[in-house]
């Protein structure tokens, strides 16, 4: 309620809302308040990181928190897509989706493809990974596939392949989607 | 939301930080980010229902307005915050369109009204003390996608009436009388999920 008031008092000229009406108005700026603190835990590192990272290696990035980071590649394969995916593990921090199908899940716009996919660990701040990254991806042609995977395999080289929850190793992944 | 609202005040410090932003200043984009992502996450889910998902539209939203503004293509001065919300909701179409190609058993629609109705009925009280947020969520469903759409940008998105009627391109007047009539049928349709007789306000 107070929400409205004060709204009103913002030099919109916006005038007070019956009563009647206030109620629900209260409860729908309740609802919103909720919804906005249902975002998952870093999600302004993850929108800063994947912009900057963008703008930076001019390939779109996505950064996927921990949650969604277990389940992204599973997800992928249950669609149905083809789908390449490789893990760069760079010291637990973080792992690397590839997608090379024409209908890209990272992307949520349908067609674009070629997003990358960033998995950040929780206790990692988004621009340690992204700075990590990028290095990996300025190396890579514009457009991903499969090669482009291999090459990030190999930039993982020497790194400790375990990750805290191996869905699926690599290779499998890219069995699959080949 | 008393933060929502100084932030929608920003004005000539959201100039700065904008500038500052587009020059490739991180700190800049970083506040930015830290002013809006979350307005257009609960914009986001509000329709999409989907955490995972909302945030991806966040994500895409904030690289389209990066990428924009470092390219010198933002030229709404003085409107960013209408120009961020309606790229923010054309993506939310994009997706929902999506979404309605693809029809899943598991809409997160369908999901959200069995959702609500295994919490069954919640008194309707006038103030927002006692609160039906999953009942609120389902009768929002109910709006058709203009309403609600004036309604997700006024609440979850904390724009003023002024910035929605620039951004949909309609008359101030219009926006007010959508946002009432939206509020009074949510109304209606609270007190209708919480009285089995189905008796509007209206009815009694």
């Amino acid at each position: 309620m107070n929400n409205h008031i004060n709204r009103t008092q913002n030099g919109t000229n916006e005038q007070p809302l019956p009563a009647e009406l206030a109620g629900i108005a209260g409860q729908l700026d309740v609802l919103a308040a909720s919804e906005r603190g249902a975002a998952a835990l870093g999600i302004e590192d993850r929108v800063a990181g994947a912009s900057m990272a963008a703008l930076r290696s001019g390939t779109p990035v996505r950064l996927v928190g921990g949650r969604e980071r277990a389940a992204r590649p599973r997800t992928m394969m249950n669609w149905g897509l083809r789908v390449a995916a490789a893990w760069l593990v760079a010291g637990g921090a973080l792992a690397v989706y590839m997608s090379t199908s024409p209908i890209n899940p990272g992307s949520g716009g349908g067609s674009s493809g070629g997003v990358v996919d960033v998995a950040v660990t929780d206790n990692v701040a988004a621009e340690q990974s992204i700075d990590a990254v990028l290095a990996t991806l300025a190396s890579l042609d514009s457009a991903v596939g499969v090669d482009d995977v291999l090459k990030l395999q190999d930039a993982a080289d020497g790194v400790d392949w375990s990750f805290d929850e191996p869905i699926l190793e690599p290779t499998s992944v890219l069995n699959a989607g080949s | 939301m008393d933060d929502v609202l100084s932030q929608s005040q920003a004005g000539p410090e959201l100039s700065t930080l904008l500038a500052r932003a587009a020059g490739g200043d991180e700190s800049a984009w970083r506040k930015i980010v830290g002013l809006y992502a979350r307005r257009v996450f609960a914009l986001a889910k509000s329709r999409i229902r989907r955490p995972d998902l909302a945030e991806e539209i966040t994500q895409s939203v904030f690289v389209t307005v990066a990428s924009k503004l470092s390219t010198g293509e933002y030229n709404e001065q003085g409107r960013f915050e209408a120009w961020l919300f309606r790229v923010a909701m054309n993506r939310v179409r994009d997706e929902i369109r999506r979404l309605r190609r693809h029809a899943a058993p598991t809409d997160p629609e369908q999901f959200e009204r069995s959702e609500a109705r295994e919490q069954g009925p919640t008194q309707v009280d006038e103030s927002a003390s006692v609160l039906a947020l999953p009942q609120l969520r389902v009768a929002m469903q109910e709006l058709s996608d203009a309403d609600r759409e004036v309604v997700e940008l006024r609440h979850h998105g904390g724009l003023s009436f002024n910035q929605i009627s620039d951004m949909l391109k309609e008359p101030l007047g219009t926006v007010l009388a959508r946002h009432h009539r939206a509020l009074k049928k949510l109304k209606d349709l609270i007190v209708k999920q919480s009285d089995p007789a189905g008796l509007t306000e209206g009815d009694r």
